[in-house]
């Protein structure tokens, strides 16, 4: 029988969701974000950690959940993932919950697809449901995500302003 | 120079460390220690050339082949063991005193150096030796083995007849040798300055043969070589990384201290800071390295550039301990030999004419490295011909480089630095060195690159200097902070031209916007404006100061634009990170740096933000200012845009300004549109109805929507023939491109002087002579029966 595996928990919108202990690296109040100009919404920006930059994942908006209902300040995961630490913003830390294998489930169908995308399984704990996500996965930014350059050229929503009210009145 | 001397000690940790490498790994170490080794050959056999009595320096060549016929023969690398062997062979009979050295067995064994070096290259290429053949040179090597054995004497240097080398092979190696057949030998000293009582306050320069002092150290270094160990480079960076994060948190505990005022911490941080700076200073020397190890490739150029060109070169290096970041080091080694060849080519005159001068007929080349003002320079002396000032200028003005009003303001000095334009080399006959028109623009472009400065100096007849100025490190870069909106940018210091605060006043006289686009008038020229909060999409927070503009001119692949931000911190030393590679499509940053503040900053990327505001490349500034001279018209375009998309351009210095008015402003009077315009009535034309429209339809469609007086007026205020001002109602107006007309493609209709391709799309380029011809001048009436004959023309 498998061992226990421990996960840290935090909650978005109330869910609780939890990343493999050992891909935590740290836990940390929410700073300030450098934000990154014409990037999506999902990548707010950037923060220093100890002189170190970090690309800060909203996690919200990567699960595509609804926007925030949460009070009080945010909290940042700084996650190991194979491309280096990401910084991850979620609503509110949980604790580290010991969880038996036994215990686990395939994600279940009726998940928005958003969350299924990115769920590895589903635990039922006494209290609620824990969904365990897979860090590379989030740090892999679907396809709407991703942000096209195409969309974002300032010059050419400069033009389509411009032709908007380009239609002049004639001189006669 | 510390870790190739060690290449003997490197190579027993690599075989005993066969089994935990992979073949991979096993070959590159072996081509990087084969390298090493390679590069002291070089300097070792001209060494020796010169004195063929120092038996350490041929024990030394001979352990270097040897090492590498031996590693190469654990590989399987075949044809390179073989051609090492019989090299190897050679050397062991020269060791061995049965044969003594002459010039063609060092020829042979330079460019048995040489091919292996290309094995090499082949082998780190493509992992396997290739299909090039040594057999040829093989047999040199053999032959000279057994002729020197058979008769081995001293004399018979270069007097062996035609050398068998083939061409091939000479023309594989740089430069050919065996060229230089009976006759004359050319011959290269290599001597410490330390030696030449020259300048007697230099410590020490290169290792020389015979320098007992240096010989001992060097056995020294091979035998404790422990003290010394390689290091993976990214490990140092990483190094370096943590240590700039330890500088920050200081300053920031700094801070702290300061405002507790506690007197434990206050000492304790004191010590901290000490020890932090001086940690810093040793981190940042790790990457350091002596620019000896340049120094060092030096004479083998020399000896086979002098004796290309029949020339006898002394080469004199100073400070070649002074140091020099590793990236910096490897970026200036192209320049500098280039250089180096340019004096020994076109600088140094040939010996007949130096004794004719009077001058020594051995010519001196000086290369001088040092610190100064926190950059590392380096001088390249020669005491040759110096660059005819007088020449450089014909030159520049038959290739239409400079015009003549600009090169009679021009001190000499002025002119001499010319030769660093591209297309322009002064050497009489090309040949195979140099003079080819390429080189000292590229000289000047790769120390430009790294932030450096490249200047010459010469004397007529006396010689030529040329200094280089190089940054210590690339690790820190001087910048720029700005802000936009809430965010803090920076701007390297590299692209900066000028920074420019403009009161309420001035604002109107230099900058003009309409419909989006701004244009800034700065030392006569107009250049693009950006409102980098605009171009950045940030959100709009309150000026500060609205009446006063900060803009920061900045330069980019030759073209200069005016950026709008909304304050200007301050200059600072930063350390750029690069950006995750979910950001690189936004492709306007080119990292981020923490600054001083602890704050993140983006690196803004002035090319790339250009390009994304639509700019057409321009060319060279520096090719704009003579303009007149060259055959090419290059024009600054105004681009129009059409109601319907098409694309006009009318030339930019014809325009007096570009307004926007409200559709109010325009006033009918005696038939025809007038605007109070600075105390001015001036008449208007919609620039639609003064071309000839094909579709006439669709524009009388148009013509029918209702006015409204809320929409604007763009328009274009140029002056016509008769000096009269003339508003000129255009429907858009795009931007301001440079552009470089080579040929017109005929005209599309009346008005246009002819189309071209303009940010690869097709744009009418308009005849505003003709056009404003159908203006009416005078404010007479019937004046709209111009303009309204003019629609008629096109149906008849």
């Amino acid at each position: 029988m498998a061992a226990n595996q421990k996960y840290a928990t935090f909650y978005l919108n109330g869910i609780c969701f939890g990343v493999p202990i050992e891909k935590v690296q740290e836990v940390l109040e929410f700073q300030e974000i450098t934000t990154v100009p014409l990037s999506p919404a999902v990548l707010p920006g950037i923060i220093n950690l100890r002189g170190q930059i970090l690309t800060t994942i909203d996690l919200k908006t990567r699960l595509e959940l609804a926007e925030s209902e949460s009070q009080g300040p945010s909290m940042m995961i700084v996650v190991r993932t194979n491309e280096g630490p990401m910084n991850l913003v979620v609503d509110k830390i949980g604790s580290v919950r010991d969880v038996d294998p036994e215990q686990f489930e395939k994600p279940t169908e009726t998940l928005k697809p958003g969350v299924r995308a990115v769920t590895t399984h589903v635990c039922k704990l006494n209290e609620h449901l824990l969904l365990v996500l897979d860090t590379e996965k989030i740090i892999e930014l679907s396809e709407e995500q991703k942000p096209s350059s195409e969309t974002r050229l300032p010059q050419q929503e400069k033009e389509c302003r411009s032709s908007k009210n380009g239609s002049l009145p004639m001189t006669r | 120079m510390l870790f190739s001397r060690g290449s003997k000690i490197a190579r027993g940790v690599t075989v005993l460390r066969v089994k935990a490498l992979s073949m991979d790994e096993l070959i590159r170490e072996f081509l990087q220690e084969s390298n090493e080794n390679l590069d002291r050959l070089d300097q070792d056999f001209v060494k020796w050339e010169k004195d063929p009595g120092d038996l350490e320096l041929v024990k030394g060549i001979f352990r270097a082949v040897h090492t590498i016929k031996g590693t190469c023969g654990f590989l399987g690398f075949v044809k390179l063991e073989a051609l090492a062997h019989a090299g190897e062979n050679l050397l062991s009979l020269l060791r061995d005193g049965e044969i003594s050295l002459n010039q063609e067995m060092t020829d042979a064994l330079l460019e048995m150096a040489d091919m292996v070096r290309e094995y090499l290259r082949e082998i780190a290429a493509t992992g396997a030796e290739g299909k090039k053949e040594a057999a040829e040179l093989v047999a040199i090597l053999k032959r000279l083995q057994e002729k020197g054995s058979g008769k081995a004497t001293k004399t018979d240097s270069g007097a062996t007849g035609p050398r068998s080398v083939p061409d091939q092979l000479s023309k594989k190696a740089d430069i050919p040798s065996g060229i230089n057949l009976a006759g004359e030998e050319p011959r290269v000293e290599v001597k410490p300055i330390a030696e030449s009582r020259t300048s007697p306050d230099t410590p020490k320069t290169m290792e020389a043969p015979g320098h007992p002092e240096e010989d001992s150290k060097e056995k020294r270094k091979e035998i404790h070589n422990e003290a010394a160990i390689r290091v993976d480079v990214n490990l140092l960076e990483k190094q370096m990384n943590l240590v700039s994060e330890l500088v920050l948190l200081r300053n920031r505990l700094l801070q702290i201290a300061a405002e507790a005022n506690e007197r434990n911490l206050n000492s304790t941080v004191h010590g901290l800071n000490y020890v932090t700076s001086e940690l810093r200073k040793n981190v940042m020397k790790t990457r350091m390295q002596p620019v000896s190890q340049l120094f060092d490739k030096l004479p083998r150029i020399v000896r086979d550039v002098s004796k290309d060109m029949g020339k006898k070169i002394r080469l004199e290096t100073q400070g070649g301990n002074t140091e020099l970041d590793k990236t910096l080091l490897e970026a200036i080694k192209d320049p500098v030999t280039h250089i180096l060849r340019n004096s020994i080519d076109h600088g140094i005159e040939p010996p007949e004419k130096r004794s004719e001068l009077g001058k020594p007929e051995e010519g001196t080349v000086r290369i001088r490295a040092f610190h100064e003002g926190g950059n590392f320079h380096l001088e390249i002396f020669d005491d040759g011909a110096g660059i005819d000032a007088q020449r450089v200028k014909e030159k520049a003005l038959a290739k239409a480089l400079v015009t003549e009003t600009q090169i009679d303001k021009m001190t000499e000095s002025e002119i001499v630095n010319l030769i660093f334009l591209p297309g322009l080399s002064t050497a009489q006959k090309v040949t195979n060195v140099s003079g080819r028109g390429v080189g000292m623009d590229v000289v000047k472009t790769n120390i430009d690159r790294i932030g450096g400065r490249a200047k010459i100096e010469s004397n007529r007849g006396q010689g030529t200097t040329t200094r280089l100025e190089i940054p210590l490190t690339l690790a820190t870069i001087p910048a720029l902070t700005v802000v936009s909106g809430t965010s803090v940018f920076a701007i390297p210091q590299a692209a900066l031209v000028e920074m420019i605060g403009l009161d309420a006043d001035n604002v109107k006289s230099y900058i003009e916007t309409i419909d989006g686009t701004s244009v800034f008038r700065f030392r006569g020229t107009v250049l693009p404006l950006l409102d980098l909060r605009q171009e950045l999409h940030l959100k709009e927070v309150q000026r500060k100061n609205a009446a006063t503009i900060d803009l920061v001119v900045v330069r980019s692949e030759g073209r200069q634009i005016a950026l709008q931000v909304d304050a200007v911190r301050s200059t600072e030393e930063i350390v750029i990170k690069p950006l995750d590679k979910r950001f690189k499509h936004i492709a306007l940053y080119s990292g981020a740096a923490v600054l001083g503040d602890g704050r993140v900053a983006l690196i803004l990327d002035i090319a790339a933000l250009a390009r994304r505001a639509g700019m057409a490349a321009v060319q060279d500034v520096r090719n704009n200012q003579g303009e007149t001279g060259q055959k090419k018209e290059k024009s600054t375009l105004l681009l129009l845009g059409g109601p319907d998309g098409e694309r006009m351009a009318m030339p930019l210095d014809r325009v007096q300004r570009l307004e926007e008015f409200d559709a109010g402003a325009k006033e009918p009077l005696a038939g025809q549109f007038v605007i109070q315009y600075r105390g001015e009535i001036l008449p208007v034309v919609r620039l639609t109805s003064l071309l000839e429209e094909r579709r006439r339809t669709r524009r009388t469609e148009e013509g029918l929507h209702p006015s409204e007086s809320s929409q604007k007026i763009f328009a274009v205020v140029v002056k016509s023939e008769n000096r009269k001002e003339v508003i000129v109602e255009v429907h858009k107006i795009l931007g301001i491109v440079k552009v470089e007309i080579e040929k017109l493609n005929p005209p599309s209709r009346p008005g246009v002087r002819g189309t071209l391709v303009v940010q690869e799309r097709v744009t009418e380029l308009l005849e505003l002579k003709d056009l404003l011809a159908k203006v009416p001048h005078a404010m007479a009436p019937g004046s709209l029966l111009t303009v309204a004959g003019t629609e008629a023309t096109h149906g008849s």
